[in-house]
């Protein structure tokens, strides 16, 4: 028993090794890169500041191509919207939010562009509680319910215990009171987490980037053009270069052509 | 012996079998050969050369033999090419052999030529190919394209003279109208043999005075000319739409192109060849294009009203793009402008719109093809505008004014007005207001702050990882430890004597209550020993001291200790001494137990309400 318990520690011990070495070396490559890209974004910040958008967006877009981040992509979106690139503005606001649906200015951004290009934010009829639900939903990021539900599952493991060991009946009554809206909590965090990641992670969204004809599924009858800014949903892709695309808040649905959109 | 001479007849009844079969088989096969022919049947004088191939599927011994023709010039050949495949099929392989003569020829005199048969000679044996005729016409139309085929090329150093490869500018007219489209074509022309690879400007032209539009694809098609008497190839380099922007003589820029021509090198070896194309060398020669002039004369003056600079044949018309116009949303107006002109320098017509309507700039969209008779096809202009009140009322969009060329004057199209009758929209004012605010504004800054980049294709969230789940399975596990090590604590405590303090009322209570139920009556001295017990333990367990140490002398200090006052500390003395004294004297005591009872229980409540 001693030689196994001595043998799981030598293994324990060298396993943590090759995982420091591993990380020291990752670390020190990491950041020679980290280094070029901070120059990169501080060159891209001051040009943007001093109206040089062109410049600005080559070097910001240079750093995106190694790195994901919604504030990067954020930037990215100032900068073509001062370029007057608005469908690409509303492109890289749209990529800033699938990570960070609570980013306010990125929103008021994308509302403020598309205003510029005369795209309508919702239809107006949905329901109240459709469009609070979705309001509420967008409020946090993936890792900000993740986060929420560790501390109400912590909140909750607390009042179990406090249940059962508190001195007073009047504190354990409470503690269970308390309970049941804290357990509560924990499944809508976790509602709300596993609703967001599966939206990140599985829904294919698209900004049109210039006016594009929609066919009808099935029909040959033209549709009305779509305007370039839309942000859309992809349901399907063809071989022949056409998606299935719709938008509730047209409302639209129909093939369009990919190359008059860009994924998100 | 008999076994042997037996086993040999059965060999050489074999090998005589194999032979009968090669001998039987193989005449065979070789009178089934025969030496085909490809030739054109007619050939033009205009074509620089046509080719004449003989096959025949079997390997040649030396040669092939063609007599002297009369009317041909032999360019090139015999070009002897050998193909040799075996296929395997069902099991069964075959072998088959081919060998093609090609010859080279270029018409000299028209009539019709008589090719004699040619001879090869195939395992000692001649065939003889059949004789054919080809009649040579001289009406200037190829009869067919020869751009693709190889050419022999010239010797390393040979000179190309300007009037073997040289580039030439042509105009489709000379006298065009300001704003009138003018075709501009750039060709090449070689003779056959200098071995020109490939053609391109030397710098970008800068037609001055012009806007410039460049007719796309193109690819050098390659056709035949004659010119002062001499077969040349041709393909046109490039071609561009002019719009001439002033009136006046314009002479175009002389546009120089680079030629890379190829020639062969003969005294290249191998290794040099392999890596040259086979034995040729690249020589870049310059070409200039001739100088062009061009009239170019004004536009008829006056210029009608609403004129703006539309030359071509063109027909405008408008509609509302929206099937129904509401307030507060947007509608889109549609002027669209068809037909042949500079339709890509249109500029929007002035359309005005209600006073109460929010218009936006107008959006073009241009769809045309560029030819070389002009630009066709339509351009599209969108007025895109937002009513904000409710009526009917006329939108008059103005005639669409343009020039046409082929006829020398302006011509108007005039555009039936549009009945805009504008309901009631159902957005509400405070999305109206807002979007007139976002309208108005602009974009908050960019983050300056500190951007930690994730990688491309790593996890971005800490949802979903590991690290998470860990997370997650410690704060549960840290609950069970503290659920568990309270419970072991409170556990030992009990061990040693020690009750729980918030569970000591309940449970002194529940005593007490229960010895008044079951044994008050009978056994008066077990219910006051059990009443004695429940209010010591009581005491114990809120002093959180074992049993044993609470004792008459020290029980009042302890009471007082935890802020009881003196008066309930006193009676709790006296409660205790009267449980031991009807324990032990029962007979004498005439006291009630339910009354004691009920006075300990209020006592204790009392206690445990006060107690520090």
């Amino acid at each position: 028993m001693k030689t196994l318990y001595h043998i799981i520690c030598c293994a324990a011990c060298l396993l943590l090794s090759v995982q420091t070495a591993g990380a020291k070396s990752y670390t020190a490559s990491d950041t020679l890169q980290s280094v070029n890209r901070e120059a990169l974004l501080i060159t891209a910040d001051s040009a943007y500041s001093q109206g040089c958008y062109e410049q600005a967006y080559a070097a910001y877009t240079l750093v995106a191509r190694d790195g994901v981040h919604p504030k990067l992509y954020y930037n990215i979106g100032n900068t073509c919207f001062k370029m007057k690139r608005f469908p690409e503005a509303i492109l890289w606001y749209e990529r800033s939010l699938r990570y960070d649906p609570a980013d306010e200015d990125a929103r008021y951004n994308l509302s403020v562009c598309r205003s510029r290009v005369h795209v309508r934010e919702g239809n107006g009829q949905e329901m109240f509680l459709l469009s609070w639900l979705r309001r509420t939903l967008a409020s946090l990021s993936v890792d900000g319910w993740g986060f929420l539900l560790l501390v109400f599952l912590s909140v909750s493991m607390a009042l179990v215990v406090c249940c059962r060991r508190l001195p007073r009946l009047w504190m354990r009554k409470t503690a269970s009171v308390l309970l049941c809206p804290a357990i509560l909590a924990c499944l809508l965090c976790i509602v709300a987490a596993v609703t967001t990641y599966h939206r990140f992670r599985h829904t294919t969204l698209a900004v049109v980037m210039k006016d594009t004809p929609v066919q009808s599924e099935g029909s040959t009858r033209e549709m009305p053009v779509l305007a370039a800014g839309y942000t859309l949903e992809v349901l399907d892709k063809s071989p022949s270069g056409q998606w299935l695309i719709e938008n509730t808040d047209i409302p639209v649905k129909g093939w369009v052509n990919a190359a008059d959109l860009e994924e998100i | 012996m008999n076994q042997l001479k037996a086993k040999y007849a059965h060999l050489l009844y074999g090998l005589c079998l194999v032979l009968l079969f090669a001998v039987l088989s193989a005449p065979q096969a070789l009178a089934q050969l025969r030496l085909t022919v490809q030739a054109p049947d007619s050939v033009d004088m205009s074509e620089p050369y046509f080719q004449i191939r003989y096959s025949i599927e079997a390997q040649v011994d030396g040669s092939i033999t063609l007599p002297a023709i009369n009317g041909l010039r032999r360019l090139a050949g015999p070009g002897t090419s050998f193909s040799s495949a075996t296929v395997v099929e069902n099991g069964r392989a075959h072998s088959q052999q081919s060998t093609t003569f090609t010859y080279t020829f270029a018409p000299q005199d028209k009539g019709i030529i008589v090719i004699p048969p040619a001879k090869v000679t195939v395992r000692g044996k001649t065939y003889t190919s059949p004789k054919i005729r080809i009649k040579v016409t001289d009406n200037g139309k190829p009869s067919s394209k020869k751009g693709g085929e190889p050419e022999e090329l010239r010797e390393t150093g040979s000179r190309v003279g300007k009037d073997e490869l040289f580039v030439t500018a042509t105009m489709g007219r000379d006298e065009v109208y300001v704003q009138e489209a003018l075709p501009l074509t750039y060709t090449v022309y070689e003779k056959s043999g200098v071995g020109l690879d490939n053609i391109a400007p030397s710098q970008q032209p800068d037609f001055k005075g012009m806007v410039s539009q460049p007719i796309y694809p193109h690819t050098l098609q390659w056709d035949v000319e004659r010119r002062d008497g001499t077969l040349m190839r041709k393909a046109v380099i490039c071609q561009y739409l002019l719009y001439p922007q002033q009136a006046g003589e314009v002479t175009l820029p002389r546009l120089t192109f680079d030629c890379a021509v190829k020639q062969r090198e003969s005294f290249m070896n191998a290794i040099d060849a392999y890596f040259n194309s086979g034995g040729t060398l690249t020589q870049i020669l310059h070409r200039q294009a001739n100088a062009c002039k061009v009239r170019v004369r004004p536009l008829p003056m006056p210029q009608p009203a609403g004129f703006s600079g539309a030359v071509g044949q063109m027909h405008a018309k408008a509609y509302l793009v929206s099937p129904s116009v509401r307030t507060n949303e947007s509608a889109t107006l549609r002027i669209n402008v068809s037909g042949k002109g500079n339709l890509q320098l249109l500029t929007a017509p002035k359309v005005i719109l209600p006073a109460h309507c929010d218009a936006y700039t107008p959006k073009v969209t241009p769809q045309t093809t560029v030819t070389e008779e002009g630009i066709e096809g339509s351009v599209t202009f969108d007025y895109t505008f937002v009513p904000r009140q409710t009526g009917d009322t006329i939108l008059q969009v103005p005639p669409f004014v343009y020039f046409d060329p082929a006829v020398g004057q302006y011509r108007t199209d005039s555009i039936a007005p549009i009945a805009l009758h504008i309901e009631e929209g159902e957005r509400t004012q405070e999305e109206v207001a807002r979007e007139r605010e976002l309208l108005q504004s602009d974009i908050r800054p960019i983050y300056e702050g500190k951007i930690a980049l994730h990688d491309v294709g790593a996890a971005y969230f800490f949802w979903g990882t590991w690290g998470y789940y860990l997370c997650l399975v410690l704060i549960v596990a840290a609950a069970m430890a503290v659920f568990f090590l309270t419970r072991f604590l409170n556990v030992h405590r009990e061990k040693n004597g020690v009750p729980r303090g918030g569970k000591a009322l309940r449970e002194a209570i529940k005593s007490i209550q229960k010895a008044q139920k079951t044994i008050a009556d009978t056994d008066k001295a077990a219910c006051y020993g059990q009443l004695a017990t429940a209010m010591t333990t009581f005491v114990a367990a809120k002093a959180k001291v074992p049993h044993s140490e609470i004792t008459k002398a020290n029980l009042p200090a302890l009471l007082q200790a935890h802020g009881i006052n003196d008066e309930d500390a006193t009676l709790y003395l006296r409660l205790l001494e009267q449980c031991e004294w009807v324990k032990f004297a029962p007979i004498d005591s005439d006291s009630s137990p339910s009354d004691d009872a009920r006075q300990a229980i209020d006592l204790m409540k009392r206690t445990d309400k006060s107690w520090k």
